[in-house]
């Protein structure tokens, strides 16, 4: 089975500008991915690459095995296209607008209003039905926007800073909604800037810098801090001698104490199967060495981005090669797990 | 589309105002006229008709054919500016559907109006001097022009930069306000003697016309769609196809009025026709080639021509100005029409060559096109000026690479006694300009066969998909 977003050397020149230069990736199915980058690193034109708005300089790009280039109307019978900004029509309700939209999709009759109905309730949209469509505010505009794009019901969505603009209660309610599409197994492209939003949201994290890829991977991993060669860091306190660590760790070889700290350590595990982890913890209790605490090291993912950045500048070492995730069970399982292995104390 | 585009544009206070304003006006008319009809025998009634007749028909004409038009300038540069062009563009409204729906609601809009000043032309029956059908079918002539400047403006806010529509808000706007203000009233008597049909020659020509203004509005309206379409849509080679039925069709119909006019306007196409070859984006997806593999050698051969973009357009032009030289000889096959012929085909390919050799990889040939044919136009009337005033040939022949500069020049060549100089300046400077355009698209039409090869293994593909879907 194809992956739902398949993008093979994508490349867009704007004259000598370079938006687009050569990524490739896949989104798997029913999975949410968050698409990260500074300002003009080319999220918005692959996004509307993606969506049959714009059309590449050379290499493919599918979606759910289609062609965009040459099969722009099977894509877009598949897609819901959200644009980080938009303007809505002067003297339409909310009502019209999304009755001419539904129109516009080809919905007649009963099915029509039924289709309506399900977006404006799912969007919380019902108390806007007579308001005019260019007179609300912009958490309410980019519920209606989702609402526009939920009309056909697509299997994927492509949403180009939806948070944009949005004060902290608008924005809370388009994550609890982008988590309901998530649940019922739609596939997210999401860029934004909030990269802490997409953290919580998102099963992978796309990176892109000056039209090249520069990671794919889970949230997870560049939360936790894995090192290049996949090790990851705990740290441990401990009530009492903070050298009875490291004493443990000599006699139990797989781990290493990179760091003495006051009350405790900091250790590397060479992989990061949290069922390691857990025998380590069990090991240490057991062996009498008085935990209080064990957790795997977390940094914010706007940290992780900009470490990559500067990695990036110092020749390319912080580079993550894109997973294989050709297969839809293997997206990012085994690191994934890694967050239930965190137990916050001992 | 219409429905959505009807319920915001009646609504707007543009149209209301002007639609009230419209009524106020002609009321005001009816009761002038009414009791200048019931003083009658102190005046010259009839002369008092056609004067009500006239001010009725500038006024009708000021509103459909100076605002009602001007309000399409803005329709879809609106929709792309704020984005919404790309949310219809996902739904199953096709790009021309979303643009002939922009015009449909403009030109409906106009016909409200048109419906609403029927009944004042009625009044001049009162007081005499007046020619009921003529009226009738000028009215009618005035809301087909109308509707293809419509058509203009629509397709233009799709695809023109802000300045070229600014200029043609600002610089249209005011010719043609300065027309109707001031030209079109004494052109009212003879449009309507010509409109009464007395000679057969005119009967072509009213058909002529409105193939001429259907062309237009399609053509315009196309050339909309085609900006906002996607690039695996072949909007290209329909296009090309009806404009040369209607350049041979609009031809064949004026030449009985006489070959010139038939020749100006086959060039008026041509120019429409060569607007849209030469500005097109070269790129199109492979997708496009699959009809034409299907017919061998042949399709290949006839994709040449009619692929989209700038390269095979060159090509397509060449072949448009040898269906034009056929039509000549055919019909009037003077040195006189060869020479204007010539003259017309060499300024439209100026601005071609002039951005294949310094601006060929433009974004936006459309606008560069548009901007020098525009100044060449302008610059040679500016000359045709002075040389009336002034009789200085030289200076014609010093800007004859603008060819129609040579234009005054040509009658003279085609007196029969003189070795024809413009005619041959013609052939000349074309023929320059054309090898210049074809040998800057061989690099692009030298790709086409590669594009053909990834096209057949798509098309082979496919149909071996079709025969076996487990393949």
């Amino acid at each position: 089975m194809s992956a739902a977003i398949s993008v093979r050397n994508l490349f867009r020149y704007f004259g000598v500008l370079k938006a687009v230069d050569g990524i490739s990736f896949d989104i798997p199915h029913g999975s949410v991915c968050g698409f990260v980058g500074a300002n003009g690193a080319g999220k918005t034109t692959t996004m509307r690459m993606l969506a049959t708005l714009d059309y590449p300089t050379m290499g493919s790009a599918e979606i759910c095995g289609i062609n965009v280039v040459d099969h722009p109307d099977k894509v877009r019978s598949l897609i819901g296209w959200m644009p980080d900004n938009f303007g809505n029509y002067d003297h339409m309700t909310v009502l019209e607008y999304l009755d001419f939209y539904a129109r516009a999709l080809g919905y007649t009759g009963d099915e029509r209003k039924g289709r309506i109905e399900e977006v404006m309730a799912f969007a919380d949209l019902m108390p806007l039905a007579d308001r005019i469509s260019n007179k609300l505010s912009k958490g309410m505009t980019q519920r209606l926007c989702l609402g526009r794009a939920l009309l056909h019901d697509p299997q994927v969505l492509i949403m180009d800073e939806p948070a944009a603009g949005l004060d902290p209660r608008a924005r809370v309610e388009l994550k609890h909604l982008i988590r309901i599409l998530a649940e019922e197994g739609k596939t997210i492209f999401i860029s934004s800037h909030i990269l802490s939003e997409l953290g919580e949201m998102c099963d992978t994290l796309l990176f892109i810098n000056a039209g090249r890829i520069v990671h794919h991977g889970d949230a997870d991993s560049l939360r936790y801090g894995s090192d290049a060669t996949g090790g990851v860091f705990y740290d441990v306190q401990v009530n009492g001698n903070p050298e009875s660590v490291a004493d443990w760790v000599i006699l139990n070889p797989g781990v290493e104490v990179v760091e003495t700290r006051k009350r405790g350590a900091r250790l590397r595990l060479p992989n990061p199967d949290p069922a390691r982890a857990a025998e380590i913890l069990r090991g240490m209790v057991k062996d009498g060495v008085p935990v209080i605490e064990f957790h795997r090291e977390e940094r914010n993912l706007e940290d992780a981005f900009i470490d990559i950045l500067g990695q990036l500048e110092q020749g390319g070492a912080g580079l993550t090669a894109p997973p294989d995730l050709s297969t839809p069970d293997a997206p990012s399982g085994e690191q994934h797990s890694g967050t239930e292995a965190t137990p916050p104390t001992a | 589309m219409l429905v959505k585009e009807l319920r915001q544009g009646i609504r707007t206070g543009s149209f209301v105002i002007l639609f009230l304003l419209l009524q106020a006006i002609l009321t005001f008319v009816l009761l002038i006229a009414s009791s200048i009809g019931l003083s009658e025998g102190r005046l010259d009634t009839a002369a008092n008709g056609r004067f009500v007749t006239g001010f009725i028909l500038i006024i009708y004409s000021l509103a459909v054919l100076l605002f009602q038009p001007l309000r399409g300038i803005s329709s879809i540069a609106t929709e792309v500016r704020e984005n919404s062009i790309d949310l219809m563009s996902l739904t199953r409204l096709t790009a021309w559907r979303i643009v002939s729906g922009k015009w449909l609601s403009i030109v409906s809009q106009s016909a409200l109006i048109a419906g609403a000043v029927l009944p004042y032309l009625i009044i001049p029956y009162f007081l005499g001097g007046m020619q009921l059908f003529p009226e009738l079918i000028l009215w009618f002539c005035l809301f087909v022009v109308s509707g293809a400047l419509t058509a203009l403006t629509v397709g233009i806010s799709a695809i023109g930069s802000a300045l070229l529509r600014g200029l043609l808000v600002v610089a249209g706007g005011a010719l043609m306000m300065g027309y109707l203000l001031f030209g079109f009233p004494s052109h009212i008597p003879i449009l309507i003697e010509m409109l009464s049909f007395t000679r057969g020659d005119q009967s072509l020509a009213a058909i002529a016309f409105l193939v001429a203004a259907c062309y237009l509005c399609y053509f315009f309206l196309d050339l909309g769609a085609t900006a906002i379409a996607p690039s695996s849509e072949n909007r290209a080679t329909r296009k090309r196809l009806i404009g040369l039925g209607a350049l041979t069709l609009t031809y064949l119909l004026l030449c009985p009025t006489g070959g010139s006019l038939a020749l100006f306007i086959a060039l008026g196409i041509t120019a429409c026709i060569a607007l849209d070859l030469f500005s097109e984006r070269v790129n199109f997806s492979s997708i496009i080639c699959w009809k034409f593999l299907r017919f061998g050698a042949l399709g290949r051969i006839a994709g040449r021509f009619l692929y989209p973009g700038w390269a095979t357009g060159s090509l397509f032009f060449l072949a448009l100005v040898l269906v034009l030289c056929l039509l000549i000889s055919l019909t009037h096959s003077s040195p006189r029409h060869y020479t204007i012929a010539l003259l017309g085909i060499g300024t439209l390919a100026f601005p071609a060559a002039i951005i294949q050799l310094f601006a060929r990889n433009s974004e936006n040939r459309f606008s560069s096109y548009s901007f020098i044919l525009l100044v060449s136009l302008i610059l040679s009337k500016i000359l045709v000026v002075l040389y009336d005033n002034f009789s200085g040939e030289l200076l014609l022949w010093i800007f004859s690479f603008i060819p129609m500069t040579l234009l005054p020049l040509a009658p003279e060549s085609a007196s029969g006694t003189e070795p024809f100089p413009v005619l041959l300046a013609a052939i000349g400077i074309t023929s320059v300009y054309l090898l210049v355009i074809l040998m800057r698209s061989l690099h692009q039409l030298s790709q086409l066969s590669t594009l053909e090869s990834v096209a057949q293994r798509g098309l082979d593909d496919s149909l071996m998909e079709a025969h076996d879907p487990d393949h």
